[in-house]
């Protein structure tokens, strides 16, 4: 006899009680019988599946939890490497040099500005801590599914979502460092703006393309003629395309400051902001609103009315996920100019942005979980 | 009715349930608790190839019809084969 816990056969007894109450042909004698499964065979193959606890398709939160925590530690290099940019993150805000404009204009000493830091930074991190552990359970069942078709194309869809993870943090640590930069040297500022947007370009336009192209591998694996290309999607993205450009390019103070403000947004001729940023932007950013389609057309298309309920939440998640991060740096290409508004509503924007791509995570999460769930029985 | 049809009767029905992971699914009931090759499954495993069916898919659905629809299609194929033989 398995001598593990008294919760186990307490499980199992939940377990068979729901059998007889789910199961038709068992009724009331699956009650009786419940014991009885504890040690029988399929009590084993129960025991074997770590199935024991809350048997339900919801299954309880502290076993995700647990499991999560096992995720976190088996790739220790992405939890460390988020540690140690939580870590930085939360220096920059700390040691950062305060800027005595702002501490004049908002009437505040340093130390209270350095708290206003923390108390930005520090829903960023939790942000990032629950986008991680999102990827990680994408990429355990995308994993488990190795050598096939369906599990080729969730691999290369959570290698897309994990540059869009990175770029969270990364982004961010890059963006206080080049804004200490700027104002340590502020003669380099031209040069630090210029690196930046590409450096932000260059780390999420791997994560559309990836995403676009392990959607399209998913929508292979169906073996069906299927329309790729929505007209009213591309003709809906053109239009956006040309708002986008106007926008970028009626913005004063995107070759030199203005106003108030102490840089411009591209310190580049209106020919180089649309070819080598606005151009390859829209390209990854299309390419992004494809793949969700193509989630979701898959989801649509795909049979099984049970594996379709489990993919419910990982297709919504990484669609939200894609959606959020093209708002999210679409906003943040205004940013000087929604800043010189109101730099209240911007932030706020920008957090409620970020709480939803968290959100989206989460989703991808729970849906990453039922559909392993499947791949385990 | 030859092994290898049974097999894809089965799968083809499971896919209605599980889509993608249907094959997966079968096969590893198949092979673990039947301890056969997957092409070899017959009408004579259905029985216990349904008992594992109906208690691996309750874990991951909490709707008895689909359950009870799913393990009836499943006997029907087990029906049909004895159908069949009688003829």
């Amino acid at each position: 006899m398995d001598h593990s816990s008294i919760w186990q056969k307490g499980g199992l007894f939940c377990w068979g009680v729901r059998c007889g109450i789910v199961g038709s042909q068992y009724g009331a004698a699956g009650v009786i019988a419940a014991p009885i499964f504890a040690e029988s065979d399929f009590g084993r193959y129960i025991r074997s599946k770590h199935l024991v606890g809350k048997p339900s398709v919801n299954n309880g939160g502290r076993m995700n939890l647990k499991y999560t925590v096992m995720l976190l530690i088996r790739y220790k290099r992405l939890t460390i490497a988020f540690a140690i940019m939580a870590l930085v993150y939360l220096l920059q805000s700390l040691l950062a040099t305060p800027d005595p404009s702002i501490l004049h204009k908002y009437q505040i000493s340093a130390t209270q500005l350095h708290l206003v830091g923390l108390a930005v930074a520090a829903p960023y991190i939790v942000i990032w801590g629950i986008a991680a552990a999102g990827y990680l359970w994408l990429h355990r069942y995308a994993q488990s599914l190795k050598g096939t078709s369906d599990g080729d194309a969730f691999a290369v869809i959570s290698r897309g979502v994990f540059w869009l993870l990175i770029w969270m943090p990364v982004a961010s640590v890059a963006g206080g460092l080049v804004n200490d930069l700027g104002r340590e040297y502020p003669h380099s500022v031209e040069l630090w703006t210029i690196l930046l947007n590409y450096f932000n370009l260059l780390l999420l336009l791997p994560g559309f393309i990836y995403a676009y192209i392990g959607s399209r591998r998913l929508l292979g694996t169906l073996r069906k003629r299927l329309d790729i290309y929505s007209l009213w999607l591309t003709l809906a993205f053109i239009a956006f395309a040309v708002l986008y450009t106007f926008l970028t390019l009626s913005d004063d103070a995107r070759q030199t400051p203005h106003g108030d403000m102490t840089s411009a947004t591209y310190y580049l001729d209106d020919i180089w902001i649309v070819l080598t940023v606005i151009i390859p932007r829209l390209i990854s950013w299309f390419l992004g609103v494809q793949a969700v389609r193509n989630i979701l057309l898959f989801r649509r298309v795909v049979k099984g009315n049970i594996y379709k309920a489990a993919l419910n939440d990982l297709a919504y998640g990484i669609g939200g996920v894609l959606v959020f991060v093209v708002i999210l740096r679409c906003i943040q290409s205004f940013a000087a100019v929604l800043a010189g508004r109101s730099l209240g509503f911007l932030l706020l924007l920008v957090y409620v942005l970020l709480a939803m791509i968290a959100a989206s995570f989460v989703y991808v999460a729970r849906g990453a979980r039922r559909l392993r769930r499947i791949e385990e029985l | 009715m030859q092994s290898g049809s049974v097999y894809h009767r089965v799968t083809a029905i499971t896919e209605d349930y599980l889509g993608p992971a249907s094959g997966r699914f079968i096969d590893r009931i198949v092979e673990n608790h039947l301890s056969k090759h997957p092409t070899q499954l017959s009408a004579s495993d259905m029985p216990k190839l349904i008992t594992w069916v109906r208690f691996a898919v309750g874990v991951v659905t909490d709707d008895p019809k689909v359950i009870d629809e799913y393990t009836r299609r499943l006997s029907d194929i087990s029906t049909k084969q004895k159908q069949t033989a009688a003829e």
